[in-house]
C-alpha cells in the first residue's frame, strides 16, 4: 500500500515535472505568467489521441503531439507575448487566462464535452526497486520523463544553443550585444517547453485512459504554484517542487489520510515556504 | 556639527564587498563630494544612508542617532532626501503630482491627514514653485514619463526638496546634461547649500566636483582611499593611479 | 415595473460592480495584482450567513460584520503577500483563494460541500423586503463605494497608493510607508468584497464553495481589467458588459465561455488599457470628437 502510493507520487512528480519545466523555462525568458501552458497541455493530449488513432503508434503519437505542441507554443508567443512585453504584467496575464479559457471552450466544442477513451495496450516493462514497483504506466511516464529531463539537461548545459538560452534567460539585453538573435531563442525556449508540455498531455492521457475537455483546468494554475514554490524560472527548483508536490499529495492524502483537498496542497506549501523563503526553494536572494 | 557620522561601513554583495571599513563624517552645511571610478561603491553607499540597503557592518549616525533598522521611508521623514543615479520619476503621474508625492511627507504619518485631498491649491502652488525652483517650466500636467532626461533629472531634485531635507543626496545629478544645463546646476546646488542644505553629490563631472565641493572622499573598490579638499585631492597619488590605473587598463 | 428577471440580472450585475470597484482599489489603485478577490467575497457571504443563520443576528449587523471580518482577514492575510512581490504575489493571492475554497469545503462548520441554506432577504419594518427593494439597496452600496472611491484616489491615501504602483522603492524614498499603505489596500478591497459576498449571500439565499473559486475571482478580475483597470468608470462599465454578457448570448449558449474567452484575449492584445482605459480607442476617439465639435463651433 505505501510502496504502491509510493509509486503513485513518483508518477504524479513526473508529469508535474514535465509540465512545470516548460514554464518555468518560459518565465526565465519573458517574465509571463503563462496560464495558457495547461491548454497546451490539452491539446498535446487531444492531437496525441487523433495521431494514434492513425498511426496506431504510441511513440509516433507522442512525436506528433510534441511537434504540434511546439508550433502552437511559437503561435503563442509571438501573437500574444512578444507584443505585450513592454506592459504592466497583468495585461499578458489576463490575456493568457482569456487564451485557455477560449482553448478549453474550443475542446469542447470540436471534441464534445466528454471524455474520450485513449485506448492503448502499453507494452512496457515493469521497473521496480526492491518492494517499490511501477505499473507498466507509470514505469513508461516515468521513463519519458527521465529521457526528456536528460535531453534537455544535456541541450541546457552542453550545447551553444542552451547556453543561449540560459544567457537570454538571464539579461536578454546583454545577451542580444553579443550577437545572439534573442528573439529566436525565445521562440525556441516556448517551443521546447510546449513540447514538454504536450508530452505530459500524452503520457496523463494514457496513464488516466482518457482525455478530456478541462483535463488543464488544474494543472493550470497548479503548476504554477508549484514553479512560484521550486522558484520562479529555477529548472532544478521545478523538478524538486514537482516531485515533492507529487509524493505530498499522494503520501499525506492517500496514506495520512488528511482531510485536506488534494488540489490545495500545492498552495498551502508555497505559501508555507514563501513566508520563509520569498523566491522559492531554490530561489535566489 | 556633524550632522552625519558614517564609521566602519562594510557592505558586500554574495563574496563581492561593496564597501569596505568606510568612515567620514559630514558637516552641517557643507556640501560633500565622492567620487571614484566606477563600481567603487558610492551608490551602495547612497544606498546604505538611505536605508534601502542594510549595511553588514558599521554605524551610520544621522543627527546624532543611529540610522540601523530604519527604513527608507523612516529616513526620509528625518530629513534624507535622495535622487537617483537612473532616474525614477513615476512614469505616468504628472509632474506636479511626482512632486506632491514628496510633499505628502506631512500627511502620511497620520491615517487621518493622509485622507485629505492632496490637490489643495496651497499644495498645487508650493509644488509649482518648487519645479520652477529647478528651472522647469510649461506644462505640469503632462507625464514624467515623457520628459526627456535632462528634465527627469531636475525633476528628481524638485520631488527631494519637496521633502524639506537637512541632507540631500544627489546621485550624478549633471549625468547627461549638456554643459550650459550643468553650469544651472551648479548655481543650483550653490543655491541650496546656501539656503541651509547639507548637499553630498556623487559626481563625475570634475569641473562641477571642484566647482561646488569644498571636500571631497575617494572611493576605490568599496575603500576610502582620500579624504581633503579639492586641490589635495588632485595631488593624491592614489587618487591620481586609482584614475589613471583604470584609464591605463580599460 | 421591472420584471422579475430583469431585476435579478441587474442585482447580480450591481454585486459584480461593488466587487469590481474593490477589487480595483488593490490592484488598480495600489498595483497589488489579487488573484483571490473571491475569497474575500466568500468570507464575507460565509461571515454573514453564520451570524444570521446560526447566531440569530439580522440582517444589517451580519452584513456589516461581513465587512468588518473581511476587511480583519484581508488585512491578516496581505501579511504573506507583503513578503512577496508581483509574479510571486500574483501566485500567493491564487493560493489564498484555493486555500480558502478549501477551508470551507472540508469544515462541517462551514457546512462542507452542501454550503449553507436558509439565509433570508432582509426585513424592512417586520417585512421582508421586495427584489426591487435590494436592488435599491444595492445600488446604495454601490454609490457609497463610488463615494469612497472618489475620496480615496483625491486624497494623500491615493496619491501614495499610485506612487507604490509605479516606483515602490521610489516611493519608500519620498516618505511612504510602503507596507502600510498596501495592507490598508487590502484592508478597504476586502472589506468591500465582504460587503458584495454578504449581499450575494442573502440574495442567492443560499451559499456553496464553489461561488467563491478562484474561476470566481478571474471573473472580478476580468471585469476590472476589460473596463479599464486604475478608473472609476472602468471597472463599472466592464461589471455591467461582462455581468450582462450572459444574458445577452442566452441564445448562443453554446459558445458564450468561448466568446468570454476570446473577448479577454483580443482585448488584451488589443486595447491592453481595457475599452475604457486612459489611452484606449474609445475615450481618445471621444475627445477627438470633442474637441473636433468645439473647434466646428468657434469655427464659425
Amino acid at each position: 500500500m505505501l510502496f504502491q502510493q509510493i509509486a503513485n507520487g513518483i508518477a504524479t512528480g513526473a508529469v508535474y515535472a514535465l509540465t512545470t519545466l516548460g514554464l518555468t523555462m518560459v518565465y526565465g525568458v519573458l517574465r509571463v505568467l503563462h496560464v495558457a501552458h495547461a491548454g497546451i497541455y490539452a491539446l498535446g493530449a487531444y492531437v496525441g489521441l487523433v495521431a494514434f488513432r492513425f498511426l496506431e503508434s504510441f511513440w509516433l503519437s507522442l512525436l506528433v503531439a510534441m511537434v504540434v505542441c511546439a508550433a502552437a507554443g511559437i503561435l503563442v508567443e509571438r501573437f500574444l507575448y512578444t507584443p505585450l512585453l513592454h506592459l504592466p504584467r497583468i495585461v499578458p496575464l489576463i490575456g493568457s487566462i482569456g487564451l485557455f479559457i477560449a482553448m478549453e471552450e474550443a475542446f469542447r466544442i470540436v471534441a464534445g464535452p466528454y471524455a474520450l477513451a485513449y485506448e492503448t495496450e502499453i507494452r512496457f516493462l515493469s521497473l521496480g526497486l526492491g518492494p517499490l514497483r511501477l505499473t507498466a504506466p507509470q514505469s513508461l511516464i516515468f521513463t519519458v520523463t527521465m529521457l526528456l529531463l536528460g535531453l534537455l539537461w544535456l541541450l541546457l548545459s552542453r550545447s551553444t544553443l542552451g547556453l543561449a538560452m540560459r544567457a537570454t534567460a538571464m539579461d536578454a539585453d546583454t545577451t542580444a550585444t553579443f550577437g545572439v538573435d534573442t528573439r529566436l531563442i525565445v521562440s525556441l525556449t516556448f517551443a521546447i517547453g510546449s513540447a514538454l508540455a504536450g508530452a505530459a498531455g500524452v503520457l496523463i492521457g494514457v496513464y488516466d485512459n482518457q482525455v478530456w475537455p478541462t483535463m488543464g483546468s488544474i494543472p493550470a494554475y497548479k503548476c504554477l504554484a508549484i514553479v512560484v514554490l521550486g522558484g520562479l524560472g529555477n529548472i532544478p527548483g521545478s523538478v524538486l517542487a514537482s516531485f515533492l508536490i507529487g509524493l505530498a499529495e499522494t503520501l499525506l492524502i492517500g496514506v495520512v489520510a488528511i482531510p485536506f483537498p488534494r488540489d490545495a496542497l500545492a498552495f498551502v506549501a508555497m505559501i508555507l515556504v514563501l513566508m520563509f523563503r520569498p523566491r522559492g526553494l531554490l530561489g535566489k536572494g | 556639527m556633524a550632522l552625519l557620522e558614517i564609521d566602519q561601513l562594510t557592505k558586500a554583495f554574495g563574496g563581492v564587498t561593496a564597501l569596505q571599513d568606510v568612515a567620514f563624517e559630514v558637516t552641517e552645511r557643507e556640501i560633500l563630494g565622492i567620487i571614484g571610478p566606477n563600481g567603487a561603491g558610492k551608490t551602495t553607499l547612497f544606498n546604505c544612508i538611505t536605508g534601502m540597503l542594510i549595511p553588514d557592518r558599521g554605524v551610520i549616525r544621522f543627527r546624532g542617532q543611529d540610522t540601523h533598522g530604519r527604513k527608507p521611508h523612516e529616513l526620509a521623514l528625518r530629513g534624507i532626501a535622495r535622487t537617483f543615479q537612473v532616474v525614477r520619476p513615476f512614469p505616468t503621474l504628472s509632474l506636479l503630482n511626482n512632486v506632491l508625492v514628496a510633499s505628502g511627507h506631512r500627511a502620511y504619518p497620520s491615517l487621518r491627514a493622509a485622507a485629505a485631498p492632496f490637490s489643495t491649491p496651497a499644495a498645487r502652488e508650493a509644488a509649482q514653485a518648487l519645479l520652477a525652483r529647478v528651472g522647469m517650466t510649461g506644462e505640469f500636467d503632462r507625464p514624467a514619463g515623457t520628459l526627456p532626461l535632462g528634465l527627469k533629472k531636475r525633476l528628481e531634485i524638485a520631488r527631494a526638496l519637496a521633502l524639506d531635507p537637512a541632507l540631500l543626496l544627489l546621485d550624478e545629478p549633471s549625468g547627461g546634461l549638456r554643459h550650459e544645463e550643468s553650469l544651472q546646476l551648479l548655481e543650483l546646488i550653490r543655491q541650496l547649500n546656501q539656503e541651509g542644505i547639507t548637499i553630498i553629490l556623487i559626481e563625475h563631472n570634475m569641473p562641477i566636483v571642484m566647482g561646488v565641493c569644498r571636500r571631497l572622499v575617494v572611493l576605490d573598490h568599496g575603500v576610502k582611499i582620500a579624504e581633503g579638499d579639492p586641490s589635495a585631492i588632485q595631488r593624491h597619488p592614489q587618487v591620481i593611479e586609482a584614475y589613471l590605473g583604470k584609464a591605463a587598463r580599460g | 415595473m421591472l420584471s422579475g428577471y430583469l431585476v435579478t440580472v441587474l442585482i447580480t450585475i450591481g454585486i459584480y460592480i461593488i466587487l469590481a470597484l474593490s477589487l480595483n482599489l488593490i490592484t488598480g489603485y495600489a498595483g497589488q495584482i489579487s488573484l483571490g478577490h473571491a475569497a474575500f467575497m466568500g468570507i464575507g457571504a460565509y461571515t454573514s450567513a453564520l451570524f444570521y443563520t446560526k447566531a440569530g443576528l439580522g440582517f444589517w449587523p451580519s452584513f456589516l460584520l461581513a465587512g468588518l471580518v473581511a476587511g480583519l482577514l484581508g488585512t491578516i492575510l496581505a501579511i504573506p503577500c507583503l513578503r512577496v512581490r508581483e509574479d510571486f504575489l500574483a501566485i500567493t493571492t491564487m493560493g489564498i483563494n484555493f486555500v480558502v475554497e478549501a477551508t470551507f469545503l472540508y469544515i462541517p462548520f462551514f457546512g462542507a460541500g452542501m454550503g449553507i441554506g436558509g439565509i433570508d432577504l432582509p426585513h424592512f419594518f417586520g417585512q421582508e423586503i421586495s427584489k426591487s427593494g435590494y436592488l435599491a439597496l444595492v445600488v446604495l452600496v454601490i454609490g457609497l463605494m463610488i463615494a469612497l472611491d472618489r475620496w480615496l484616489t483625491r486624497s494623500w491615501i491615493g496619491l501614495a497608493w499610485a506612487a507604490i504602483r509605479e516606483d515602490e522603492e521610489a516611493a519608500g524614498a519620498m516618505g511612504i510607508d510602503v507596507v502600510r499603505f498596501k495592507v490598508l489596500a487590502f484592508a478597504l478591497g476586502s472589506a468591500g468584497a465582504g460587503l458584495a459576498g454578504s449581499l450575494y449571500a442573502h440574495f442567492l439565499t443560499f451559499i456553496m464553495p464553489v461561488n467563491f473559486s478562484f474561476a470566481q475571482s478571474m471573473v472580478i478580475l476580468s471585469m476590472v481589467v476589460f473596463g479599464g483597470i486604475g478608473t472609476l468608470r472602468g471597472p463599472i462599465v466592464g461589471a455591467i458588459v461582462l455581468g450582462a454578457l450572459p444574458e445577452i448570448s442566452r441564445p448562443a449558449m453554446e459558445y458564450r465561455t468561448l466568446v468570454y474567452g476570446l473577448l479577454l484575449l483580443l482585448l488584451m492584445r488589443f486595447q491592453p488599457g481595457g475599452i475604457l482605459g486612459e489611452h484606449s480607442l474609445l475615450p481618445r476617439s471621444w475627445r477627438k470628437l470633442c474637441t473636433a465639435m468645439q473647434n466646428g463651433k468657434t469655427g464659425q
